[in-house]
């Protein structure tokens, strides 16, 4: 318990500063985020992050929907890591804009492999770029667990809006799992899941709310000792009628220790 | 928000639980010297959870890499990171120094 200790008494003030900014969060986001966070934290190494998706649908209306997001962040600690990015998207029937700036980071609450689960802490607040909209704050919890080659990491996400232009104080809940098969740093195939869960206060599983799932590969190149280039591209199936039919999400990132 | 609270205490008592677990862990250790690994071959008991711990002598941080142990962890230099494994099936896992993979090589083997 001396890391998990160690954690909760370095992280007070970003948890207070947290209990300022009103509790557990919401989420200006029209569009989701289709990544799955890992709970773990590299020190001293910069990410430099692009990622994104289109929305594929028979309706044309909803077909041209995407979402893309550009990101730097940096491992500071073993156990916190911070980044900021930028969200540009384009919702069904509108142009695309620049959506939100904001600023996310990771601790990770428990060294990896000790306990029978691996968990961090996600928090994130992002300010709309929109001068109406309403700014979010997201709370998730990561979760990972590694069975033989595979690697199984769920995310409960909590979000709510937040600041002048809030017009509900509701915690809307989703989730998002992912399962790799560690086959090679190259290519781990896998599958990720993604759906909504309502409010806070009514949490289930209902088609009411959006639920996606697809195969994905992702892999890793390294380019030298210190640097390698991450990808991910999958395919994500809309699985209700609140969905869309499907999308194609990807991600580049290029990573760097020092 | 009780929910969350309920979530999180979920989360945390099962870490706690598998502390008790984890006390039994088999300890070994392993030192990092002018970029090599020292020793460079570690058998430990194949099936048992083990706890490594490795010492960073070098002034420089190197990186503890291995796919084969889901590894990955950088240490600094003159510091020390405790890393844990999961059970092996008897074979060799091969573990690098990410930032010395010319030097920093190593094999754990499991029987």
């Amino acid at each position: 318990m001396k890391y998990l200790t160690s954690v909760a008494k370095n992280l007070r003030p970003a948890l207070v500063l947290f209990g300022l900014f009103g509790g557990v969060m919401g989420s200006h986001h029209a569009l989701a985020d289709f990544k799955v966070y890992s709970p773990y934290v590299e020190k001293d190494t910069i990410e430099i992050e692009a990622r994104g998706h289109i929305v594929t649908d028979r309706n044309p209306e909803r077909r041209s929907a995407r979402q893309d997001k550009f990101e730097i962040g940096y491992g500071v600690t073993d156990w916190w890591s911070t980044s900021f990015f930028t969200e540009h998207e384009r919702e069904p029937g509108e142009t695309y804009r620049h959506s939100a700036t904001a600023w996310e980071n990771i601790f990770q609450l428990t060294e990896r492999g000790k306990y029978w689960l691996d968990a961090g802490l996600y928090v994130e607040y992002a300010s709309a770029a929109e001068k109406s909209a309403a700014d979010t704050l997201e709370l998730k919890l990561l979760l990972e667990k590694n069975i033989g080659k595979f690697s199984n990491t769920v995310n409960l996400i909590f979000e709510r809006e937040i600041g002048k232009n809030s017009s509900s104080r509701d915690v809307e809940t989703s989730y998002a799992w992912r399962t790799r098969y560690r086959w090679k740093p190259e290519l781990e195939p896998g599958i990720e899941i993604y759906g909504g869960l309502g409010n806070l206060e009514g949490l289930k599983v209902s088609s009411a709310y959006s639920h996606q799932a697809g195969p994905v590969i992702s892999g890793k190149f390294r380019l030298d000792s210190k640097s390698a280039l991450l990808y991910q591209v999958g395919y994500l199936f809309g699985l209700n009628h609140n969905s869309d039919d499907g999308a194609v999400k990807w991600q580049l990132e290029y990573e760097r220790h020092f | 928000m009780r929910k969350l609270f309920q979530l999180s205490l979920l989360a945390l008592s099962t870490a706690m639980f598998a502390n008790t677990v984890s006390a039994e862990d088999k300890v070994f250790n392993l030192v990092i010297k002018n970029h090599k690994f020292e020793p460079a071959e570690i058998t430990v008991p194949a099936g048992v959870k083990i706890q490594l711990n490795v010492k960073n002598l070098d002034s420089t941080a190197e990186e503890f890499e291995s796919y084969e142990l889901n590894q990955e962890k950088v240490i600094s230099g003159g510091q020390e990171a405790t890393l844990h494994i999961e059970p092996l099936k008897p074979g060799s896992y091969p573990f690098v120094g990410e930032f010395n993979e010319d030097t920093a090589k190593g094999v754990l083997i499991a029987k």
